[in-house]
């Protein structure tokens, strides 16, 4: 009788633990990690690093982000997260003037928490200016000719990378940077579509020198 | 400092890895107290390579949910460590190291032959030592978490005097007629669920810490199994809210991190110990 009595209590305990947790929305299927993807990309890189032009695979920027959209879908923060993505305003780290996302005043781990959740959760994020700094990696797409800019950045035990895409605004004076310069690149989050698969870039992205 | 902190509890995935944290040091504490008394200190350990290797074919198969391989692959063999460990002709500790060691390699070959990934090295670092598992959790995960957590605290809580009987005195218990193999199986299905969950928080190869720390720390001060077990989860909260902090603010690995508030307070409760006696 006493066990059950404590089961009781527990049982009730536990159920305002859960319903105090969640508000009951749907929870779809979450896009795949994106770190394989770039840690390809990363690795390519890093075993080309001694060439003066870098040449990567086909395909290599695009994976950026194809791992999280290889499931064909684009998800909503509210997919994901129990919060309203309307009404709750993203965290602003921004003490420079002008950037909704300022990744460079973060810690190395919340930079890459930061950043896979910004390719997991691409909506959430169109429209914003990100600031970020990473190595600067480059591709060129055989096929096509297309030559991607990426900004990577590692986490805490530099294991496991993510990165963005970014293209450089025509206002932009300073040319693209070799591969594996530290970068600090400030553009506005956008995605599109390419075949199959949805792509994070960073439009009209600035050089900070 | 504190202005950092309130910007980074505004990032769910932030509050998502507190909640998650503070509930996984939670139960594995809870139980750690159990297994260090039962002397399977090691246990720990040897289940998450296990984990480890069914993780490395559930990456392979390319599976959505992980989970589904991993979790009853971690029970069935934390059932056969616990509960058959005693009666076979390989004894309880040579069991743990070989099926730890053989999880452990399998898991590597696996990953590095079948690999999906050009960065198995990547994978197998981000396995092992957690790096930032924790602070990339999805919605779902948390949730499952926050369910198989509270169903650990409830299971302990609602059998605490027989999963203490069977602790102390297992032919005692039978003796009295306590069903001491069915709370073995009990015990040994509970740290199978915890140990998948810690793989999360602090990576396969740090677990034991979160078992063990807790349970001794507390048991250099207190002696009854009552106030260890209380401390023991005081201070698994604690130390991990603390050691996420510090990674999070300071940009060091979360797994390890923790580990290191762990050893601190370890040496810290020691110190208190021998100057209370």
């Amino acid at each position: 009788m006493k066990t059950l009595k404590r089961g009781l209590l527990i049982l009730s305990v536990a159920s305002l633990l859960l319903t105090g947790c969640g508000n009951g929305s749907d929870v779809s299927k979450r896009t795949k990690n994106s770190t394989k993807s770039v840690e390809d990309v990363l690795n390519e890189g890093m075993n080309s690093s001694d060439e003066a032009v870098k040449v990567e695979s086909p395909s290599s920027v695009n994976e950026i982000v194809k791992d999280d959209t290889q499931d064909e879908i684009v998800l909503t923060a509210a997919d994901l997260y129990e919060e309203d993505p309307v009404e709750e305003e993203l965290p602003v780290a921004t003490p420079a003037p002008g950037v909704d996302v300022d990744l460079t005043v973060l810690s190395s781990t919340m930079v890459y928490s930061e950043v896979y959740n910004i390719v997991s959760l691409p909506e959430e994020y169109i429209g914003k200016v990100i600031k970020m700094e990473g190595i600067a990696s480059t591709y060129i797409d055989e096929e096509t000719g297309a030559i991607y800019y990426a900004c990577i950045i590692q986490d805490a035990t530099a294991c496991c990378a993510q990165g963005i895409e970014y293209i450089l605004s025509e206002d932009e004076t300073l040319p693209y940077p070799e591969d594996g310069e530290i970068v600090t690149v400030i553009g506005v989050f956008d995605t599109y579509q390419e075949g199959e698969y949805t792509y994070c870039t960073l439009k009209d992205a600035k050089l900070v020198a | 400092m504190l202005d950092k902190i309130f910007l980074y509890m505004q990032y769910p995935f932030v509050r998502y890895a507190l909640i998650v944290g503070v509930l996984i040091a939670l139960c594995s504490s809870l139980l750690g107290v159990t297994l260090v008394l039962k002397r399977f200190s090691f246990i720990g350990d040897g289940l998450s390579h296990v984990a480890f290797g069914a993780m490395a074919i559930a990456t392979v198969l390319n599976l959505s949910n992980n989970m589904l391989i991993i979790m009853p692959v971690t029970i069935i063999c934390a059932v056969l460590l616990l509960r058959t460990g005693q009666n076979t002709k390989i004894k309880g500790d040579a069991a743990i190291a070989m099926i730890s060691v053989a999880a452990l390699a399998f898991g590597y070959l696996i990953m590095n032959v079948f690999s999906t990934s050009a960065n198995v090295s990547g994978d197998v670092c981000s396995t092992l030592f957690g790096s930032t598992s924790i602070l990339t959790l999805s919605k779902v995960e948390v949730y499952l978490c926050i369910i198989l957590s509270v169903a650990v605290v409830f299971i302990f809580v609602l059998f605490y005097n027989r999963i203490f009987a069977v602790t102390f005195d297992e032919n005692f218990s039978r003796a009295v007629g306590t069903n001491a193999d069915g709370y073995n199986l009990l015990v040994a299905v509970v740290i199978a669920i915890i140990i998948v969950l810690a793989m999360n928080l602090v990576g396969s190869l740090l677990i034991s810490a979160l078992v063990i720390f807790p349970a001794l720390s507390a048991m250099r001060i207190f002696k009854s199994f009552k106030s260890v077990t209380v401390f023991s989860a005081v201070f698994s909260v604690t130390c991990a809210l603390l050691g996420m902090m510090i990674s999070i603010l300071m940009g060091t690995p979360v797994g390890s991190t923790i580990v290191a508030v762990d050893v601190a307070a370890f040496a810290i409760c020691a110190l208190v110990g021998a100057v209370a006696k």
